[in-house]
């Protein structure tokens, strides 16, 4: 049984969580009413954590994001260690000691920048 | 030590040298140890997380004795540059910066006035300003007033090949210059670097010349020993250029004389 929900905005890591159960419960259970009343209860927690989710703009694209996420959980997030990353939100440089503690918030916009080739 | 200083930094080497155009990251950092350069230019680029490789900052880090250099390329205002600037200083700890504008992809010509401007700005702010410019001495000069660390002027178009197109403008730039003058961009061989040396250019700046030769750590070798050579050579002081032959064995006449 294919998961409800395809992804959409939630990182992989809750969208992974999210299909393992319905797939036990899929597999597991065989009434359609529960497998009915299992999805609204699904999709009221859906609803939740997506509204507790944000969205931030990274190098210029769309990042969903936890809500109260630090510049130092997107930088975990998408693998950096941060060490050779320069990131700038809004236009403002964020410092190394200051990521841990600057919030995301919805719209933000996030450069992260690397040194590459160049004369 | 004929060492090349630039603000309160010194370096043994002149060969000034950039990351570009190389095939890998591998064959840039082969090609930066067997150069000897000491002073590197970089890019700033966003991150992608699909090409990691693409971030040199700790392999150029991890070689002894290098100071990065990096540009603002991409920019195309003063107020850009002066924002990668800004950005670039944050990443790398190095107050130098190349100021690089340059509005138009198709020649990629450096913008005098945006240059200035980010040179002026950038310069009151402590930078090691190095601006790459026009092979102009108006504009040299008045770069070297605002307080830049050397000038660039360009030897031709970026990535053109076509070598020191403008000697005679450099020329004068050398002469009325009070600060290092760096012949950057154009550079094909060698040669033409020895030639910029010998003209009394503190250093040139090489990329694709060694990035896109046929073996790039040999062709940085080349250019190393051709810039030491060149700097050796305008040390040494060239003779003076005749418009007729001056013999070098004597002419005397008990070949011709009757016996």
């Amino acid at each position: 049984m294919a998961c409800p929900y395809n992804g959409g905005i939630l990182p992989d890591m809750i969208h992974g969580m999210i299909a393992g159960w319905w797939g036990w419960w899929g597999r597991t259970t065989a009434s359609p009413h529960m497998i009915h009343g299992m999805a609204q209860f699904d999709d009221k927690r859906n609803n939740e954590e997506m509204a507790q989710m944000i969205t931030i703009e990274l190098n210029g694209q769309q990042q969903p994001l936890p809500a109260g996420s630090a510049v130092n959980d997107l930088l975990s997030i998408i693998g950096s260690d941060g060490k050779s990353v320069a990131v700038v939100v809004n236009q403002q440089i964020i410092r190394p000691e200051n990521r841990s503690t600057r919030l995301l918030q919805e719209g933000d916009q996030v450069e992260l920048l690397i040194f590459a080739g160049g004369g | 030590m004929d060492a090349l200083q630039l603000g309160s930094y010194t370096f043994s080497s002149r060969l000034i040298l950039g990351t570009g155009k190389f095939s890998n990251a591998t064959v840039m950092l082969e090609a930066v140890r067997a150069s000897g350069a000491q002073l590197i230019t970089v890019a700033l680029r966003r991150f992608n997380r699909e090409q990691a490789e693409d971030d040199l900052f700790g392999p150029l880090s991890a070689i002894e004795g290098l100071t990065l250099m990096p540009n603002t390329s991409g920019a195309s205002t003063a107020a850009e540059a002066i924002r990668a600037a800004h950005i670039a200083r944050e990443l790398s700890g190095s107050p130098f910066i190349k100021v690089e504008i340059h509005p138009n992809p198709q020649h990629l010509m450096p913008d005098p006035i945006e240059t200035f401007e980010a040179a002026r700005v950038l310069a009151s702010e402590g930078f090691l300003v190095m601006p790459y410019i026009t092979a102009d001495p108006v504009l040299a000069k008045r770069l070297e007033d605002v307080g830049c660390a050397s000038v660039m002027p360009l030897g031709s178009a970026i990535g053109s090949g076509q070598g020191v197109a403008n000697a005679a403008m450099i020329e004068i730039i050398i002469r009325e210059s009070g600060i290092p003058v760096i012949v950057d961009a154009g550079l094909r061989s060698p040669s033409e670097a020895a030639h910029a040396m010998e003209m009394g250019c503190s250093a040139v700046l090489v990329n694709s010349a060694v990035a896109v030769a046929g073996n790039p750590p040999e062709m940085a070798e080349a250019f190393a020993e051709a810039v030491a050579a060149g700097r050796k050579a305008f040390r040494a002081g060239l003779m003076q250029k005749s418009g007729s032959a001056i013999a070098t064995s004597p002419l005397t006449a008990f070949l011709g004389a009757k016996g």
